[in-house]
């Protein structure tokens, strides 16, 4: 049976779990609708190329002060990837201001798992045929 | 454009919808739908399956219910397995030929079907017996303290549990990652299957705790898909967005339903989406034609 301060312990993860997936959830929201009012506005055709969308910093920028559709949808997605990525990183810390130790190493290697996908996916490109 | 953001946006909505119900991503709908219907190449189905396959699992894991029954500890510990899997299923699905992920995805997803079938009747009952707390607990569950407790709406009591079997349900898990990176889907439905006929966990707080996983899951193979150059985001756009509402309303729907009503729509929609999907593969493969609907 779990004892009084192990339930408080939960319900306090499980708040901040709740309050990075709600933000991130509308973020998203956000900037996924603004994306595609603005690509209804731009254009009547997707273009051929919105699969390999990998914008520098300063084009980034610049594309979003001209409100761009693409780099809208793009934050969106991104948003979207890193929200349950960020649930995993503060878990870490939840976890340890806790003292639950083992539950910190568990995050942890999750975490790492993650960084390696970033590796991998910026390595190897795709053909789609 | 106004009319293929519409229709992506509403089958997105019922796919989010019904995944939400069984506690998949929805991407078991949403690829062979974007292959068969919008004849899509299936890797991009597949990129924007798995973003929209984490657009539901938040949508799904911010409902109230869910976070009562989800077991944050179970899934974090599950989910060493199942992200380590979607960085392997995800590079082979980047490496590997579109056909070739049709016929793996038809078969796997008829596969889980039958599975997912013959457990129908067991949950119902062992609530009614409480013997979800009365298997032998395993070393590694007992140490990262892998137990819990829910209040079950259909059974109208609280119901309390023991984890059992937790390198098993591991290793089941990362085959769940595999489907995850492999084929957009949120490989709930192998996560469910680990917990809730392996280590002994109730259906509900299996499928609540899948969803909290699939995330996270999700984002590992959507990051290597991104990167990858695989993701099409006017199709991610509106298919993330209808999955998350229709997520929305599908939890909200989850907990006041039997599990045995959810596993028989489930196993209907599965094997006729399953059989779709080889008999596309075989035909864009091998040059075989089926009959069918879609």
């Amino acid at each position: 049976m779990q004892s009084k301060t192990e339930q408080t312990e939960t319900q306090y993860i499980n708040r901040i779990v709740g309050i990075i997936l709600a933000t991130g959830m509308y973020v998203t929201i956000g900037l996924y609708a603004a994306g595609l009012i603005l690509a209804l506005i731009e254009d009547s055709r997707i273009p051929s190329t919105a699969h390999q969308y990998f914008p520098s910093i300063s084009v980034f920028i610049s594309s979003l002060t001209h409100l761009d559709a693409r780099t809208f949808l793009y934050l969106g997605t991104l948003s979207l990837i890193l929200t349950p990525v960020s649930r995993v990183f503060i878990s870490i810390f939840a976890f340890w201001k806790e003292h639950d130790f083992k539950y910190v190493g568990v995050t942890s290697v999750v975490f790492v798992i993650i960084l390696i996908s970033v590796i991998i996916g910026s390595v190897f490109k795709i053909a789609i045929g | 454009m106004f009319l293929l953001f519409l229709s992506l946006f509403l089958v997105a909505i019922f796919a989010g919808f019904f995944g939400a119900l069984v506690g998949i991503g929805g991407g078991i709908v949403i690829v062979p739908v974007l292959t068969l219907v919008f004849h899509m190449p299936i890797h991009h189905a597949i990129a924007a399956s798995i973003v929209s396959v984490i657009a539901t699992s938040i949508a799904g894991a911010l409902s109230y219910v869910d976070q009562q029954i989800t077991n944050v500890r179970l899934g974090m510990f599950l989910e060493i397995a199942t992200t380590g899997g979607a960085l392997i299923g995800a590079f082979v699905g980047v490496m590997m030929q579109g056909w070739v992920l049709s016929l793996i995805f038809g078969a796997l997803i008829m596969f889980m079907a039958v599975v997912s079938y013959r457990s129908r009747e067991t949950d119902d009952k062992m609530i009614a017996a409480d013997s979800f707390k009365t298997g032998g607990v395993d070393k590694i569950s007992r140490k990262l303290d892998l137990q819990g407790e829910y209040h079950d709406e259909a059974a109208n009591r609280e119901v309390s549990y023991h984890a059992t079997r937790a390198i098993e349900g591991g290793l089941v898990s990362s085959l769940a990652g595999i489907g995850s990176g492999l084929l957009g889907i949120g490989g709930g439905v192998i996560k469910v299957a680990a917990m809730n006929s392996m280590m002994n966990v109730p259906m509900k707080v299996s499928v609540a705790t899948s969803k909290f996983m699939i995330g996270v899951t999700a984002a590992t193979s959507a990051i290597v898909y991104l990167l990858a150059g695989a993701v099409n985001l006017y199709i991610v756009g509106p298919v993330a967005l209808g999955t998350m509402l229709g997520a929305t309303i599908g939890s909200n729907v989850m907990n006041k339903l039997h599990s045995k009503v959810i596993k028989i729509i489930f196993f209907v929609i599965m094997i006729y989406l399953g059989f779709s999907m080889l008999a596309n593969g075989l035909r864009s493969g091998a040059g075989i034609k089926f009959p069918t609907i879609l």
